[in-house]
C-alpha cells in the first residue's frame, strides 16, 4: 500500500503541492487526474523517489521511498518523456534495467519488442513516439515491479497499442502489481482504473473508488415540448447543456428521485445515460472554476 | 554495488577505448617526431649562459602527457556527471534502486578509469618510444613522475567534478570549472601588478593559483629533472598544500552533497555560491583592482574605458547567469559594488605606492 501524508512540494516560490494525503490500495490501478499543471507529474516523481518532499511523507508498505533502494527495487517509474542516450538500443536499456531489477523478464521483453522492433538492435532515436512508448512499457513490464508508476502512459500510442497497453496493465495488476497512472486519456483510465485521485490547486479535490464516485453523479437526457432554462429544473445541476428543446444535465443525488421530479415538468422523454470518467472530470473541474 | 560497477565498466568501455587510442597515438606520434636532443638543449643551456651540470638533452616531450591529463581531467567530469543536469536523465537515474551517493561513487570510479587508463597507457607507450630513441635523459624521473602525477590527477578530477556538479546546466558547469581554474589567480594578479615590497614571491606568482598548477609544476619540475637530474619546483609547499587541501575538500564535498542533490534543479538557473554568484563579483573586483590602476598611467580616458569594458563584461556575465536581459536588484548591486570596491582599492593602492 502507498500512503501519502500531508505531502508538500514547492519549486522556488511556486507551491505545487500544498497538502496531499491519500492512500493507494495494493493491487489497484490508480488513476491520477487533474488539469495541466495540477502537479500530477510532480506527485509521480515524488512517488518514484526522484524528488524529496518539502513536507509530509510518502510510504510504500510503511517505508519511506526517498533514497531507499530496498523500496525502490519494487518500483518502476516511466516518465512522460523517458531518457535514452544517443545511439542507445532497446537491448542496451534492457541491460541497464537488468542490473537493478534481478527478476527482469528477458523472454517477455524480447517477445513484446518483436511486435514493433524485430531484432531489438535499432537505435531508439530512430523510433516513432509510439514505438518508444511501447519499448519503455515493455521494459517496465519486464522489470516485474510491485509498483508501476506511469506518466502519460497512453501518450503517442495508436489504438491497437493502447488496447495492448490496457491489457498489459490489467494483466500485471492481476499478478499483484499496483499501477499508478497519471494521464489525460480519461477514456482509457475509465476502463482500467479501480481508484483515482483528482489533483487540483495543490490538493486532492476528490478521490477514492472510481465506480463509487461515478455512481454518485447522474447524467440525464430529456426532451421537452418547449425550451426550458436550468433554473426551471426542481433540483440543482452541476452541469447543464441545452440544444433546442433537448437538455442534457448532470446532477448529484438519488437517480430515481431526480427522474421523478423531472417527470413533473412533462418531458416528451427522459432517460438516464451513463457518466464516464471524462464527464465526471469535467463536472469536478468546472465546478471548481465556477 | 558490484553489479552497478560492472554495468559502469560496460558503459564506459567504448569511450575508454577511444580515449586510450587517441591519447596513445598523440603521445607516441609526439615522441617519435620530437627533437629530443638538439634545439631545446641549446636554448636551455643558452638561457643560463653556461651548460647546466648534468644537463643531458632537450625536449622531454613531457608536456604532451601533461596536456592529455589536463584535458581528460576537464572533459571526463563533464561526461560523467552531466546526467544530473537534464530532467529526463535525472528521472531515469534517480528513480533506479540505488542511492545518489552510490551512483556518485560509481561515476567517480568510472571517471578515474576514464582519466587514468588512457593516461597510463599513453604515458608508457610514449615513454617506451622516448627510451628506445637516441636520447640521454634521466629516465628514472619519467617513472617517478608517473606515480607522482596520479594523486595530482585524482585531486584535479575531484576538484573539477565538484565544481561541475555545482551547476544545474552543462554549459554553466563548464563555465564554473574553467572560471574557478583561474579564480584564485585573480588576487595574485593584483599583488603581482603592484609588486609590494617584502611580499613573499609565492603570493604573487600567478602560476601557483590555478587548479591546474600542481600538474603544471609537477610535469615542469620532472621535465627539468629528466634533463638535469634535479627536481626543481618553486613554492612546492604553497602549490601542493593549497591544491591538495582544496582537492581533498572538493572530493569530500562531491560525496557529501550527493545525497541531497535536488533533482528539480536540473536544467534550472545555476544559483549556487560556487557559481556565478561568487565568480562574477570576484572577477570584477580583482580585474578592476589592477586594471583601473594600469589604465590610470595611460590617461583619464583609458580609466573610463577600462571601467566601461569591465562593467560590460560583468553585465554580459549576469545576463548569461540569469539567461535573460532582466536582472535582479541583487545582481545590479553586486555589479556596482564589486566594480566600485575594485576601483577604490586600485585608487588607494595608487595613492600609497
Amino acid at each position: 500500500m502507498i500512503e501519502l501524508r500531508g505531502v508538500q512540494k514547492s519549486f522556488g516560490k511556486t507551491e505545487v503541492l500544498k497538502d496531499v494525503s491519500f492512500s493507494i490500495p495494493t493491487g489497484s490501478v490508480f488513476g491520477m487526474v487533474g488539469v495541466n499543471g495540477a502537479g500530477k507529474s510532480t506527485l509521480l516523481r515524488l512517488l518514484a523517489g526522484v524528488l524529496r518532499p518539502d513536507g509530509g511523507e510518502i510510504l510504500f508498505d510503511g517505508a519511506p521511498v526517498f533514497e531507499n533502494p530496498a523500496v525502490k527495487r519494487g518500483i518502476f517509474f516511466l516518465a512522460d518523456d523517458p531518457y535514452y542516450a544517443a545511439g542507445t538500443t532497446g537491448k542496451q536499456l534492457a541491460a541497464l534495467y537488468r542490473t537493478f531489477y534481478p527478476d527482469f523478464d528477458e523472454a517477455g521483453f524480447a517477445r513484446r519488442c518483436e511486435r514493433f522492433s524485430p531484432g531489438g538492435g535499432a537505435p531508439i532515436h530512430n523510433f516513432s513516439k509510439g514505438m518508444k512508448r511501447q519499448l519503455f512499457l515493455s521494459l517496465a513490464l519486464a522489470c516485474r515491479p510491485k509498483y508501476l508508476l506511469l506518466d502519460e502512459a497512453f501518450d503517442g500510442l495508436d489504438p491497437a497499442a493502447r488496447l495492448e497497453c490496457r491489457r498489459a496493465i490489467i494483466d500485471i495488476g492481476e499478478s499483484g502489481t499496483t499501477t499508478v497512472i497519471a494521464s489525460h486519456s480519461l477514456r482509457e483510465l475509465t476502463d482500467i482504473c479501480t481508484d483515482f485521485a483528482l489533483i487540483g490547486e495543490g490538493r486532492v479535490r476528490r478521490g477514492g473508488n472510481l465506480e463509487e464516485n461515478l455512481s454518485a453523479v447522474h447524467k440525464f437526457q430529456a426532451a421537452f415540448p418547449r425550451e426550458i432554462e436550468q433554473g426551471e429544473l426542481p433540483f440543482p445541476c452541476v452541469r447543464f447543456e441545452r440544444e433546442g428543446r433537448v437538455v442534457r444535465f448532470v446532477a448529484r443525488g438519488d437517480a430515481d428521485a431526480i427522474l421523478q421530479s423531472l417527470h413533473a415538468l412533462g418531458p416528451l422523454f427522459a432517460e438516464e445515460v451513463p457518466v464516464d470518467f471524462e464527464e465526471f472530470f469535467l463536472v469536478e473541474t468546472e465546478g471548481s472554476q465556477r | 554495488m558490484k553489479k552497478l560497477l560492472a554495468y559502469e565498466c560496460k558503459r564506459i568501455l567504448l569511450p575508454l577505448c577511444i580515449f586510450t587510442a587517441v591519447a596513445a597515438v598523440i603521445y607516441v606520434a609526439a615522441a617519435f617526431s620530437a627533437d629530443l636532443i638538439d634545439q631545446w638543449a641549446l636554448d636551455f643551456n643558452g638561457a643560463t649562459g653556461a651548460p647546466v651540470p648534468g644537463d643531458r638533452a632537450g625536449d622531454t616531450v613531457l608536456y604532451v602527457p601533461a596536456i592529455i591529463l589536463a584535458a581528460l581531467c576537464t572533459a571526463v567530469p563533464v561526461m560523467q556527471f552531466s546526467y544530473r543536469m537534464k530532467k529526463r536523465s535525472v528521472d531515469l537515474w534517480y528513480a533506479l534502486p540505488v542511492t545518489r551517493r552510490a551512483l556518485t561513487s560509481v561515476r567517480f570510479a568510472g571517471s578515474l578509469a576514464l582519466v587514468l587508463v588512457p593516461y597510463a597507457v599513453s604515458y608508457w607507450a610514449g615513454f617506451a618510444v622516448i627510451a628506445c630513441r637516441d636520447n640521454l635523459f634521466h629516465l628514472q624521473y619519467y617513472v617517478a613522475l608517473f606515480f607522482a602525477s596520479l594523486p595530482a590527477a585524482a585531486l584535479l578530477l575531484g576538484t573539477n567534478a565538484f565544481l561541475f556538479t555545482r551547476a544545474n546546466r552543462v554549459g554553466d558547469g563548464i563555465f564554473f570549472l574553467l572560471a574557478w581554474a583561474f579564480l584564485l589567480a585573480m588576487p595574485a594578479q593584483y599583488f603581482n601588478y603592484f609588486s609590494f615590497r617584502g611580499m613573499p614571491s609565492a603570493l604573487e606568482n600567478l602560476t601557483n593559483y590555478s587548479t591546474y598548477s600542481p600538474l603544471g609544476w609537477l610535469f615542469g619540475g620532472f621535465s627539468l629533472a629528466a634533463r638535469t637530474g634535479e627536481v626543481i619546483i618553486e613554492d612546492p609547499a604553497v602549490v601542493f598544500t593549497l591544491w591538495g587541501v582544496l582537492g581533498a575538500g572538493a572530493v569530500f564535498g562531491l560525496f557529501f552533497t550527493a545525497k541531497g542533490h535536488p533533482a528539480e534543479n536540473a536544467g534550472q538557473i545555476s544559483d549556487t555560491w560556487f557559481g556565478y554568484r561568487t565568480i562574477i563579483p570576484v572577477y570584477l573586483f580583482c580585474t578592476m583592482s589592477w586594471a583601473f590602476a594600469s589604465s590610470a598611467s595611460v590617461s583619464a580616458a583609458a580609466e573610463v574605458a577600462a571601467l566601461v569594458l569591465v562593467a560590460a563584461a560583468g553585465l554580459a556575465a549576469y545576463f548569461a547567469y540569469r539567461r535573460s536581459f532582466r536582472l535582479r536588484l541583487c545582481d545590479v548591486l553586486s555589479l556596482v559594488l564589486s566594480l566600485g570596491a575594485g576601483t577604490l582599492v586600485s585608487a588607494i593602492t595608487l595613492a600609497y605606492l
